[in-house]
C-alpha cells in the first residue's frame, strides 16, 4: 500500500507492535453505507435546526441542565412513548427461538421495578400470573388484586388504609411487565425498517410516533453477558432516548433510562429491574403500620350485584341508530331551538353527529308522529350524516372539532349522557376512589315509588380532594333506581348545604327488542345561582331496524 | 450558530467520523458519540462564541470516543454488526488472519483506553487524525511542549503494555 510522506514521517515515530498495531488501525476504513447513513443523518439534522430539542446524551450521569419534574407526569409521558413503542414491539413477528422466550417471560413470576424520578422513587410491582399491581413509594402504598377488582391503599399523611373496588379501569402496573416481555421479539427483529406499520393498535397513534434510529451491541464486562439497545423515536415531534441494558441470556432488561424534552425542559426517567420468585403477598407485607385507621369504601353485595347489572345492560343493549332531541317544552319555537343529536349504536361501537336543520317555521302538532318527524328532520338536515362529534370502539374513542381529531382510551363513553343507554345508567364515580362513601336504602319513602335509594357521598372536599378551585361537580349524588328495570328513574345532586341542585327524571319508558329498558322522555331540572329554577327536556327516538353499516363507525 | 455547525458538519463529517471509528472501531458507537459531541457542541456554542468549531469537534470526538472506550472495556467487545462490515484493504487475508486482527485490535483499543486522558488524546490526535503537534497544541489549548511530552510518554506506555504477556505476566 502507497504510504504519503506525512504519514510516513508519522509512522517512523512508532515501531514494533506498536507501529503494527497503528498501521492496522489506520489501514481499515469505516464501514463506507454506516458512514454515509450517519453523517446524512446528522447532516439532515443540523439543518433542520433541532437544536433546541436535540436528546440528551447517553450518560449515566445527570448533568447540570437536566430539571426536576414531577414524577407522575414523566410517567404519563414514559408510559405514553413506551406503550406505543412497545405496542409496535409486541406485535412484531418473531422467530420461534425468541418467542419461546418471550412466552417464558410472559409467566415469569413478578417483574419489579424501581423508578426514579425528579428524585423521587418509586417501586412497583406486577405478577401477571397472579394479576396483582403493587406499588409504595414516600406517600403511599397500594395493593391491587385485578382478579377480585379489590383493592387496599394506604395513605401515609393520614395513616388510613382504604379497601375500595377498582372499577372498569383497573391501574395494572403491567407495563415495565410488557416492556420487559416484549423486548426478545424486537431484538430477534433488529434492526425494524418499518417498526410501524401494519400495528393496528396504533391506529390514531401512527402519525405521532417516528422511531429515528436503533442500535444493538454485546458488552462483554468479564462479569455478565449484556447487550446495550438504544432506540431514538420522536413523539409529537418530541424526541426521546430510550437506552436498555439487557442480560442476554434470559433476555431481561436489567436497567433503562429514558431522556427527553418536554417545553425547554430536560427530562429524565431511571428504571431498575428485577425479577423475584415472590413478590408482596399482601399490602401489609409492604409496611402498613399496625395502627392505621382501617375503612371500607366497597358497597353492600346487593348493590355490587345491582350496579353490576346494570352496567351489562347498558353494555348488552341493541344494535339502534338514536335521535336524540334536547328541547324546552315551554319555548314556542321549541322544535327550531331544540339540539338534536343522532347516535348510531352497532355493538361494541358508536358513531355520534349533531344535526344541523334548516329554519322551519312550521313546526308539529300535537298528533304528530314525533318519532317520523324528526326522523324526517335529520333526513332533511343540510349537512347530510350531520357533523361528526364522536367515533367509539370498544374503550377507543376517536374526537373530532374542527380538523382536529384526538384519540382517548376511556370505558365508558364519554357522551353516555347522550345515548340511550347510559343516560339513565350514570357512571357513579365512587370506584377506583377512596373518597366516596356509599349509602343504600331500599324502598325509600323519597323519590319514584318501588325505587332503592343509592346515595353517593364524597368524604373530603372535592377541590381539596383533586387539587383544584372552584370544583363544580356536584358533592353528593343520588340515584333512586328500579331493580326490575334496572334504570335509573330520578337522579339528583345535591349541595354542600343538603340543596337540590339539579334533578333528572325519567317520566316515560320502553323496551328494547332484547328486552333492556331505556328512557324515552326526562325532564331535567337545574336550580341557578340566584335561586330559580330551570327545566327542560329530552326525548329519545330508537330505531332498532336502521341500516349499520360498517362504515359508519370507521375513524375518519 | 448552528449554520457554522452545520457547515463545519458538512466540510468535516468524513474526518471526524473517520477519528471516532478508529478509536472505537464499532460504527454504532461511533454513531452514538458524534451525536453527543453535536449536542454537546451546540450547547458550548450558546454559552460562548467558538473560534474554531472543527477544533472543538475533534476535541470533543477524541475525548467522548476516549470516555465510551473507557466505559465498555472490560475486555472483548464486539457487535454483530460488526462481523458482516469488517472491511480489510487485503482481498488476500485468511479468515484466521481476520480473526486475529480484530482481536489485537480489540486489545490494543483496551490498551488506549488504559491510558490518562491527556495521553489518549493526543496519541489519537497524532496517529489518527495526522495532526502536528502543533494542531494538537491549538485543539486542545495545551503548549506543544506538553504534546510532546504527553506522546512520548503514550508511546512508551501502549508499547510496554504491547510487549507484556498477559498470561505469564513478564514483559518479553
Amino acid at each position: 500500500m502507497m504510504i504519503e510522506p506525512h504519514e510516513r514521517e508519522l509512522l517512523s515515530e512508532l515501531d514494533g507492535s506498536l507501529l503494527d498495531s497503528v498501521q492496522r488501525i489506520r489501514n481499515t476504513s469505516p464501514p463506507a453505507e454506516s458512514m454515509q447513513t450517519t453523517l446524512a443523518r446528522f447532516n439532515e439534522l443540523l439543518s433542520a435546526d433541532l437544536t433546541s430539542n436535540e436528546i440528551e446524551p447517553t450518560s449515566l450521569a445527570k448533568t447540570s441542565h437536566t430539571i426536576r419534574f414531577s414524577a407522575n407526569w414523566a410517567g404519563g409521558l414514559t408510559a405514553a412513548v413506551i406503550s406505543v413503542v412497545m405496542a409496535s414491539i409486541w406485535l412484531s413477528s418473531p422467530s420461534v427461538g425468541l418467542a419461546q422466550i418471550a412466552q417464558a417471560l410472559a409467566t415469569q413470576d413478578w417483574v419489579q421495578v424501581t423508578e426514579t424520578a425528579d428524585g423521587v422513587t418509586r417501586e412497583l410491582w406486577y405478577s401477571r400470573t397472579k394479576d396483582i399491581s403493587a406499588s409504595r413509594d414516600n406517600e403511599s402504598i397500594e395493593f391491587r388484586d385485578h382478579k377480585t377488582g379489590v383493592f387496599h391503599a394506604y395513605q401515609r399523611h393520614e395513616n388510613t388504609l382504604y379497601r375500595a373496588l377498582e372499577g372498569d379501569m383497573p391501574q395494572r402496573h403491567d407495563l415495565y411487565s410488557e416492556l420487559a416481555s416484549s423486548l426478545p421479539l424486537l431484538l430477534e427483529g433488529f434492526p425494524h425498517s418499518d417498526l410501524l406499520t401494519h400495528v393496528k393498535i396504533l391506529d390514531g397513534h401512527r402519525e405521532r410516533l417516528k422511531v429515528i434510529h436503533q442500535t444493538l451491541s454485546r458488552v462483554d464486562d468479564l462479569k455478565h453477558d449484556l447487550l446495550d439497545y438504544n432506540v431514538m423515536v420522536e413523539f409529537d415531534g418530541q424526541p426521546a432516548k430510550l437506552s436498555f441494558r439487557i442480560e442476554s441470556e434470559s433476555m431481561l432488561p436489567q436497567y433503562c433510562r429514558m431522556t427527553t424534552t418536554y417545553d425547554d425542559n430536560e427530562l429524565e426517567l431511571v428504571l431498575q429491574f428485577s425479577y423475584p420468585t415472590q413478590g408482596p403477598q399482601d399490602v401489609f407485607s409492604l409496611g402498613v403500620p399496625e395502627d392505621a385507621i382501617y375503612i371500607d369504601r366497597i358497597p353492600p353485595e346487593n348493590v355490587q350485584v345491582l350496579l353490576a347489572s346494570m352496567k351489562a345492560a347498558s353494555h348488552r343493549f341493541d344494535n339502534y341508530r338514536a335521535i336524540m332531541v334536547n328541547y324546552v317544552e315551554g319555548d314556542p319555537f321549541w322544535w327550531i331551538n331544540a339540539n338534536v343529536e343522532v347516535v348510531h349504536r352497532k355493538e361494541n361501537q358508536w358513531r355520534r353527529s349533531s344535526i344541523v336543520r334548516s329554519f322551519q317555521l312550521e313546526g308539529p302538532t300535537k298528533d304528530t308522529d314525533m318519532k317520523l318527524w324528526w326522523a324526517q328532520q335529520v333526513k332533511e338536515s343540510p349537512v347530510p350524516d350531520g357533523h361528526l362529534m364522536t367515533i367509539r370502539q370498544d374503550d377507543i374513542e376517536w374526537r373530532y372539532s374542527g380538523d382536529s381529531k384526538r384519540r382517548f382510551i376511556i370505558s365508558v363513553p364519554s357522551f353516555w349522557s347522550m345515548t340511550p343507554e347510559w343516560i339513565m345508567r350514570p357512571p357513579t364515580g365512587f370506584a377506583n376512589n377512596l373518597h366516596f362513601e356509599v349509602n343504600s336504602t331500599e324502598s325509600s319513602k323519597e323519590g319514584p315509588a318501588g325505587t332503592m335509594l343509592l346515595e353517593v357521598t364524597p368524604t373530603i372536599d372535592a377541590n381539596v380532594a383533586y387539587g383544584l378551585t372552584n370544583a363544580t361537580f356536584s358533592p353528593t349524588a343520588r340515584y333512586w333506581i328500579d331493580v326490575e328495570k334496572l334504570l335509573v328513574m330520578q337522579w339528583d345532586e345535591i349541595d354542600a348545604d343538603g340543596q337540590v341542585m339539579s334533578s333528572t327524571i325519567v317520566e316515560q319508558t320502553a323496551k328494547s327488542p332484547d328486552g333492556y329498558w331505556y328512557p324515552v322522555r326526562l325532564l331535567r331540572k337545574a336550580v341557578m345561582p340566584n335561586g330559580e329554577t330551570v327545566e327542560s327536556n329530552m326525548a329519545i327516538y330508537l330505531d332498532f331496524d336502521s341500516e349499520l353499516p360498517d362504515q359508519l363507525f370507521k375513524p375518519i | 450558530m448552528s449554520n457554522e455547525l452545520l457547515r463545519t458538519f458538512e466540510d468535516h463529517g468524513h474526518a471526524l467520523y473517520r477519528i471516532a471509528w478508529r478509536i472505537l472501531g464499532q460504527a454504532d458507537d461511533v454513531d452514538d458519540v458524534l451525536q453527543d459531541v453535536l449536542v454537546e457542541a451546540m450547547r458550548v456554542g450558546q454559552r460562548e462564541p467558538v473560534t474554531s468549531w472543527i477544533g472543538l469537534l475533534k476535541r470533543l470526538i477524541v475525548c467522548r470516543s476516549v470516555d465510551l472506550l473507557r466505559k465498555r472495556n472490560t475486555g472483548t467487545v464486539f457487535s454483530d454488526a460488526e462481523f458482516s462490515e469488517f472491511n480489510h484493504p487485503s482481498s488476500n487475508i485468511s479468515p484466521e488472519e481476520v480473526a486475529i486482527a480484530r482481536e489485537l485490535d480489540a486489545q490494543f483499543r483496551e490498551m488506549l483506553s488504559q491510558l490518562s486522558g491527556r495521553q489518549a488524546e493526543v496519541f489519537s490526535l497524532r496517529y489518527f487524525d495526522d495532526c502536528s503537534n502543533q494542531e494538537i497544541a491549538q485543539t486542545l489549548g495545551i503548549s506543544s511542549a506538553a504534546v510532546a511530552t504527553a506522546l512520548m510518554k503514550s508511546r512508551r506506555k501502549l508499547a510496554a503494555l504491547l510487549l507484556t504477556d498477559p498470561t505469564e505476566g513478564t514483559v518479553q
